[in-house]
């Protein structure tokens, strides 16, 4: 996109030539700013910390105050906001920003934005919006377009200038993640679609609003646009608010401080952001080289409402991380697949929103984060690929799927790190992908809607390196996790829960195993018409990986639906209904209730939902830590008792013997057995594993023989296609032939 | 700066540290003492002389094998230098049909195995699993970690690093 | 004593149970006694008898005099924390049955600090109160509406009743989506298992999620639930003994507690969890008492105790509250005084981080023991306290009166070397940093409140008390516009003053499905009216029946009623005070919807207002309180500017801006109404200092009371 060549508009007090720095223009203060580090290696050239050394009490003040500003004006946004994802679940954060963008300081909420607003203030600083269509006191820019800069268009992003003298000092920004935007099926994370043009309401870095006043033109588009227009104009509302609220009390403490103090201020804590970052990773790493990969394989073809473009594929999600000598964090993705006709595909701010909601959680969570931590990163993402499209037109309305992954293994490496280093309290295993019910149709109250269920915001997460990872209490996109309250959810959605339980056996297994996650199943409800659709499912392929011994998490790859069903009959003749799922052979939901059912595989149903139908939704969990059999029998008692295990899996994956005690309905561990159980287990695999060596031989006859299907071979193809490294480095490591590809 | 005695450190790695206590230390500032008594901790346990450089998981390490730097398990056994992928050296047993899978994955819960393989990698002199794999069929065996152990006891430990 | 007794207070704590007396005249005494958990009633009365001692004077004259004996205390607080309840049995919808574990996702965050909000490894759920083998999953769902979709399954009552009958719980939680909507379900499963108890001859309280807290989310709907049959429990039983032990001595009515929501009930009333928050509410108490009296009625409470700094605000007598606070880390809905909290207690550890040398105050606090390291009790981290007394605030051999002598040399060296040598500055300027450090972000905490709650905070008195208030008041009100700034020569004691200056009060809340469109017209408006009508007519109704037992015919309830409004659609609502008792007609409603839409755009900034949503009222709350007697406040005439010379004691340096000071010294107990003091003073008070800077004087009023002025 260029430039626009409008002629100049003068917006600007006289005696300047622009609103920035020192009367500079914005996209000069960009270019110097840049320079300045470029030059020092030092963020605007601040090579001291004087500012801090002279005068301590006034500077760390300053910063204490910037901060709390941005965090108060985040809980009021929350009660403001009808979305339940602001409101219910946090869906939401508040940051400052210097004029060309850099950010001070930020709320919590969704860190994935530390760096997101920044691409968005420096995309229209670069596309000189200061002369067209102008940026003056008052003015409230919007954006949701991934390409300008966003991690999907469900997050709306509001930037305002802050004003001091007619010179820009400041922006403050905030994003809020919407329930819907219109797009093809109601929702937000559209996954049927293979283009940007389906993904919904785009707003590509509008103004809108002027004198702190939401322009009248903008409000009709969304009211038009959507189905439940109601979330996304109050947290439109909520957001301006903040904005102003942010500024008001910005500009106090510039009153307070002093402008010149306060200019000085700011460029001083972003160097000492990145400073401190570079320190901690020094002092809680180890340098060297990691790797780790992970897949996310998807299922489109044959499906109805699929778009014909899509087809079934699997994302190739490697990443090296190098620590250097100075402590310099960089990540490449360097073998990652190409763009997609699916909407798994993340523009580079997206990646930034990954790396960062990722680093603010393991080595910069001492809340003083900004983008000082960006300047002593490094991300190398390969142009073409999914993780880099280079083209504006390409899907990301679902970059989840591919980004969680893809920072799994970061937060694995790291962990890792962690783990050499003696840091084993800070090991874990995080995040995986996160399936959101999404859809719309014609509410309970008869009106047309479109929504999120952002319950799964409270996911199982990984195992930790000395303990079992969170239950029903972790997503990798926002640390504060929460499912929300079911009664706030079928105020929202057609549907009457029969139950939110936990997915028994779910953990991905270990020594310490990681969170239960949970599953919910649902009587749709008073709706003739309900299209409900997941947003991402890693169909067919785990997401994630475990560590030292432990097993990935489970993959939720089905979903179960019943449709005709027989459930007003059951009822009425107080009969067993389903509420969880049971046998995995033979979900309750298939035996208790007759109708036809179906095992959906992956992203969506095919059919829409009506009143009476019945569906049963899966979320992930991640991987586990260490040998399972190495696990705490006591441990694994109260996980029994719990029900979040079954005996069967005690016995088969963790070795344990247990006895259920319908009277005193407790489980107990039969010691002696249980030590057997193990030994065997030992002789087993002795007995059935073969030295690796032998093991590959035989893998590399596999290989000639090309004896895969067909989306294993595309993925290779591909790969060597978009990165001829990647390529050798395969060949080299089979010791295959130089020109090497598998014939489709 | 923060110093935990050794027992602390000690309960800590295995999990054993009060809940109150465990929280502390993870929200506390970090102890830049950790990796000194960490190591003093791992190399009182093995049985074995070798001086241990770097811990590379629950049951491997790097240590110090004469003039060479060799991958040991606690076991005893070794899988050589550090610098070659360890799993080579492994044993393996392969995940890759619905009824491997069904084993640890009933229903729902398992992969593809047409798309996915689980590869466990065993200690050939203990058995225990070090590490799983989960990756694409015919995906090349993934080498997770070479410290760059001169830059870390040079430059950050500021300790000297036995000769090779 | 000057006049007859009025009031006996009890704050048992985990360690010391607190007693004071107050008689007419508003004088009080101050005992001590060790708290005796097996049986409080023992720890209480030699505590009782130690307050007693001061004022020459035994149980004998004192009990019969009492108008009101008045218990609050920590155990029901301990018995959660340390998980040392009830055995409960919990009969909820089935499909739900796991919402123990799962609680809700914040839970296992929520009340962390910042950085551990964002440090995800450090998250936890708290540990459930019910044991997971004794929670009955029953079929049955009523829907959003508030219509039975799936009808009880009795049967699976009846089997679970059975169990419970016989599996030794101790109390029963019922607990049912919706009930707050509709309670048939949850009330027939009452029915059917309190026949089965009966049969089996056991006697098990049950408690019913619709009675408790019948308001929309189910998890703080149960949370509520457990913890009152949880922690509850145990504590009633020791009230009990406690009141007999009181009776027994001659004092004449039933024993008292302090709810969340400020004012009293008695301990046989049903939701005695609402007592569980009483800390900060005590302080709230006894500003509004003195606002009533003084005609101050706009004031903000700010209490700097040893742990945390709490503000709370008063506007036109009336004080907010918080619908869903977070207790022991269980989001429940509790209505409580709104109170903001944070860490700048005066016993708030200083610490530097290591990595980024940035000084850290808080999250974790000395409190008494070990204490600041200048107590010599044990504590080796420095803290504000000890910063306070190296600059001279705080006299090493007046605290407590000289109780407690404060080593000088000790907080230096660790002042010097855990924090000041590492961050590279003089001790002395270090700790004046550090101590305004504190003070800013107390004051910003001030400025958040203030625009939270949409207060223009020149409109407003602040008080300031708490042990340590005095002494940083006029540090965390620097730069603020305050009608005027006050503290009091009991600031020390003034929450447990507040406690007695309470009234009869209860809370009533009931969700209510009512809607109004956009351009509705009168005949939607008078429907509204109605509804809106008979549901605080049904809360009246209930508060005459709950609190007949503790009024004579005489009293009057007043009633104030509230309605909790929102946009339609919005999911958080606001709670306004109806300026009227009934709504007559449209206009009515409309004077209410406009009074809280002037609410909704203050806290919120204009922008925010879309009256093209409609408006939704899902819940509609009562206030109904009951005067009682109380210590009176005299008024004196006012004397001379010039205090008395005894009341001089000297002259201390104090650090202040960078430079020592010498500042005047007094005792506070000596001074008089009409007395002026200018800055730089510092008037002592056995219990507590107050630090007049240099440009600041000090103006006692008619009351009694100290403007910083």
């Amino acid at each position: 996109m260029k430039a626009t060549t409008a002629k100049k508009i003068r917006r600007i007090a006289p005696g300047r030539d622009g609103i920035g720095p020192g009367g500079s223009t914005l996209l000069e203060a960009l270019k110097r700013n840049r320079q300045l580090f470029e030059q020092t290696g030092h963020y605007h050239g601040v090579k001291s910390l004087k500012l801090k050394s002279d005068n301590y009490l006034r500077y760390e003040s300053l910063h204490a105050r910037l901060r709390s500003s941005v965090v108060n004006a985040r809980e009021m946004a929350k009660k403001i906001s009808a979305s339940p994802g602001v409101r219910e679940v946090g869906e939401s954060v508040v940051a400052l920003y210097t004029p060309e963008g850099d950010s001070i300081a930020l709320s919590t909420g969704i860190m994935v934005h530390v760096h997101t607003l920044s691409r968005f203030i420096q995309w229209m600083i670069e596309h000189d919006y200061e002369t067209d269509p102008g940026i003056a006191p008052g003015d409230v820019f919007a954006n949701n377009d991934p390409f300008i800069s966003d991690v999907h268009p469900p997050d709306l992003m509001n930037v305002a200038p802050i004003f001091h003298d007619g010179e820009l000092i400041a922006w403050v920004g905030t994003v809020a993640h919407e329930l819907e935007i219109g797009g093809v099926m109601g929702g937000a994370n559209q996954s049927t679609t293979a283009e940007r043009f389906g993904q919904g309401l785009t707003v590509s870095a509008e103004k809108v609003a002027v004198n702190d006043v939401i322009r009248r033109d903008f409000l009709v588009r969304a009211q038009m646009n959507l189905r439940t227009p109601i979330y996304y104009i109050l947290d439109e509302k909520a957001m301006v608010a903040a904005c102003i609220e942010v500024r008001e009390k910005v500009l106090e403490i510039v009153a307070e401080h002093g402008v010149d103090y306060y200019k000085q201020a700011i460029r001083s804590i972003i160097e000492e952001g990145r400073r401190a970052h570079l320190e901690r990773m020094r002092l809680i790493t180890v340098p060297g080289k990691y790797r780790s990969a992970a897949f996310s394989g998807h299922v489109f073809e044959g499906k109805v409402g699929a778009s014909g473009l899509s087809t079934n594929c699997i994302v190739h999600i490697p990443l090296e991380m190098t620590i250097d000598r100075d402590a310099v964090l960089t990540i490449d993705y360097e073998g990652a697949g190409s763009k997609m006709w699916n909407p798994y595909n993340c523009p580079p701010s997206a990646m930034d929103g990954g790396f960062f909601v990722t680093l603010t959680q393991f080595v910069d969570f001492d809340g003083k984060v900004n983008d000082g931590c960006w300047y002593a990163t490094k991300m190398i993402l390969p142009p073409g690929s999914w993780a880099n499209p280079m083209d504006e037109a390409t899907c990301t309305s679902s970059a989840w799927g591919s980004l969680m992954p893809g920072f799994g293994c970061l937060q694995r490496m790291i962990s890792r790190s962690f783990f050499a280093r003696g840091f084993r309290e800070e090991v874990f295993l995080g995040q995986v992908n996160t399936p959101i019910m999404e859809g719309g149709g014609i509410s309970q109250y008869g009106g047309r809607f479109g929504a999120q269920n952002l319950e799964c915001a409270a996911e199982g997460s990984g195992a930790r390196g000395i303990m079992d990872g969170i239950d029903c209490g972790y997503v990798g996109w926002n640390p504060e996790s929460d499912m929300g309250n079911v009664e706030v959810w079928e105020m929202a959605i057609p549907i009457l829960y029969l139950g939110r339980r936990i997915w028994r056996d779910s953990p991905g297994a270990g020594k310490y195993r990681a969170g239960a996650t949970f599953s919910s199943l649902l009587l749709i409800h008073k709706t003739p018409v309900y299209n409900l659709v997941s947003t991402i499912h890693s169909d067919k392929t785990f997401d994630n990986q475990g560590m030292c011994g432990g097993y990935p998490g489970p993959t939720a790859r089905f979903q179960y639906v019943s449709r005709a069903s027989n459930i007003r009959e059951l009822i009425a003749n107080r009969q067993p209904l389903p509420h969880v799922e049971g046998d995995p052979k033979s979900p309750d939901l298939q035996r208790l209730v007759k109708g036809d059912f179906e095992t959906v595989d992956g992203v969506f149903l095919e059919r829409p939902l009506r009143d009476g139908d019945l569906v049963q939704f899966f979320y992930n969990t991640g991987g586990g830590y260490g040998d399972p059999i190495e696990r705490d029998p006591a441990a694994v008692q109260v996980d029994l008792d719990k029900g979040i295990q079954s005996l069967d899996i005690a016995r088969r994956v963790y070795g344990v013997v247990a006895n259920y005690n319908s009277a005193s309905k407790l489980h107990g561990v039969d010691e002696d057995a249980t030590r057997q159980a193990r030994e065997q287990c030992r002789r087993d695999r002795a007995a059935r594993a073969i030295p690796v060596k032998e093991w590959l031989a035989g893998q590399r006859e596999r290989l000639l023989k090309q004896d895969f299907v067909r989306e294993v071979k595309e993925m290779y193809n591909d790969v060597f296609g978009i990165s001829p490294r990647w390529g050798r480095e395969f060949r080299d490591f089979w010791n295959l032939p130089d020109d090497f590809t598998f014939k489709s | 700066m923060n110093t935990y005695p050794k027992d602390l450190i000690r309960d800590l790695i295995d999990g054993r540290l009060p809940w109150p206590t465990t929280k502390q230390v993870m929200s506390d500032f970090k102890d830049a003492g950790r990796f000194e008594t960490y190591i003093e901790i791992l190399q009182e346990r093995v049985s074995w002389q070798e001086r241990i450089l770097l811990p590379l998981g629950e049951h491997l390490y790097i240590v110090q094998k004469g003039k060479a730097r060799i991958v040991k398990c606690d076991c005893g056994h070794e899988f050589g230098p550090y610098t070659e992928n360890w799993k080579l050296s492994a044993s393996i047993f392969v995940r890759d049909t619905d009824e491997k899978l069904e084993e640890i994955y009933p229903g729902a819960r398992k992969c593809d195995p047409d798309w996915m393989e689980i590869r466990e990698y065993c200690c050939p002199g203990c058995q225990t699993q070090l590490e799983t794999e989960a990756v694409v069929p015919g995906y090349p065996i993934v080498f997770d970690f070479v410290p760059d152990l001169e830059a870390f006891y040079r430059d950050w430990l500021k300790k000297p690093l036995p000769s090779n | 004593m000057a006049g007859k007794a009025l009031v006996l207070g009890i704050d048992a704590g985990g360690t010391m149970t607190d007693t004071f007396i107050v008689d007419e005249a508003g004088e009080f005494t101050v005992g001590k006694a060790a708290t005796t958990p097996h049986d409080e009633s023992v720890g209480f009365l030699e505590s009782a008898a130690d307050a007693m001692s001061y004022w020459q004077t035994d149980h004998k004259s004192v009990y019969p005099q009492l108008e009101v004996a008045l218990y609050s205390g920590t155990t029901m607080l301990n018995t959660l924390l340390t998980r040392r309840g009830k055995n409960v049995g919990l009969v909820t919808t089935a499909g739900f049955e796991d919402d123990i574990l799962m609680g809700r996702g914040m839970q296992s965050w929520t009340g962390y600090s910042y950085s551990d909000r964002i440090h995800a490894v450090t998250h936890v759920h708290p540990a459930a109160l019910v044991e997971r083998r004794n929670v009955y999953g029953v079929t049955e769902r009523v829907d959003v509406f508030g219509e039975p979709i799936i009808p009880l399954y009795e049967h699976e009552v009846q089997a679970a009743a059975q169990e419970l009958a016989s599996n030794g719980v101790e109390a029963i939680v019922i607990h049912f989506l919706y009930s707050y909507l509709n309670p048939a379900h949850e009330r027939r499963a009452h029915e059917i298992i309190q026949q089965a108890l009966d049969r089996a001859g056991r006697k098990v309280p049950v408690y019913l999620g619709s009675d408790l807290r019948p308001v929309i989310r189910e998890n703080s709907r149960l949370n509520a639930a457990l913890i009152e049959a949880y922690a509850v429990g145990p504590v009633r039983e020791q009230l009990h003994k406690v009141e007999e032990s009181v009776q027994s001595r001659g004092y004449r009515y039933s024993l008292q507690t302090l709810l969340a929501y400020g004012g009293l009930c008695n301990i046989r009333y049903p939701r005695l969890h609402e007592t569980l928050i009483s800390g900060p509410v005590g302080g709230v108490m006894g500003a509004r008492y003195i606002s009533e009296l003084t005609g101050m009625e706009n004031i903000i409470v700010t209490d700097l105790g040893g742990t945390s700094f709490d503000i709370g605000t008063i506007t036109r007598g009336y004080v907010p509250v918080d619908a869903e606070p977070v207790l022991a880390r269980f989001k429940l809905n509790l209505p409580t005084i709104a109170m903001e909290s944070i860490g700048a207690g005066a016993g708030s550890y200083v610490t530097v981080d290591p990595v980024t040398k940035k000084v850290q105050i808080g999250p974790g606090s000395a409190g008494s023991t070990p204490g600041p390291v200048c107590f010599g009790k044990g504590g080796k981290i420095a803290t504000i306290t000890d910063c306070d007394l190296l600059l001279g605030y705080l006299n090493p051999d007046y605290f407590l009166g000289g109780k407690q002598k404060l080593d000088k040399q000790a907080a230096l060296d660790a002042v010097k070397e855990q924090v000041t040598s590492v961050i590279g500055v003089d001790v002395y300027t270090g700790s004046e940093a550090i101590v305004r450090m504190n003070e800013r972000e107390a004051r910003d905490a001030i400025r958040a409140v203030a625009s939270a709650r949409g207060l223009d905070t020149s409109q407003y008195y602040l008080f300031g008390y708490g042990g340590a208030g005095p002494l940083h008041l006029a540090g965390y009100c620097e730069g603020l516009d305050f009608r005027g700034v006050i503290t009091f020569h009991f600031a020390a004691a003034f929450s447990a003053f507040g406690a007695t200056t309470a009234d009869y009060q209860h809370r009533y809340a009931r969700s209510v499905p009512l809607a109004l469109a956009a351009g509705a017209d009168d005949k939607a408006k008078a429907s509204v009216a109605q509804a809106i009508n008979r549901t605080w007519e049904e809360m009246e109704r209930a508060a005459r029946d709950e609190m007949s037992a503790d009024i004579s015919r005489s009293q009057k309830i007043k009633f104030t009623h509230l309605a909790m409004i929102r946009y339609g659609g919005q999911l958080s609502d606001l709670e306004v005070v109806s300026p009227m008792a009934r709504l007559r007609s449209a206009r009515d409603v409309d004077r209410l919807i406009a009074d809280w839409e002037d609410l909704y755009s203050k806290i919120n900034s204009r922008v925010a207002r879309y009256e093209q949503a409609g408006y939704q009222i899902f819940e509609l709350g009562l206030l109904a309180s009951v005067e009682k007697v109380k210590p009176r406040i005299e008024r004196h005439r006012l004397g001379k500017s010039e205090p008395d010379k005894k009341a001089r004691k000297g002259i201390r340096n104090i650090y202040w801006k960078g430079r020592w000071t010498p500042a005047t010294m007094w005792e506070m107990e000596t001074l008089k109404p009409g007395n002026r003091i200018k800055g730089p003073a510092i008037i002592e008070h056995p219990a507590t200092t107050l630090i007049v800077p240099e440009g600041k004087r000090v103006e006692i009023d008619e009351y009694n009371f100290f403007w910083l002025k």
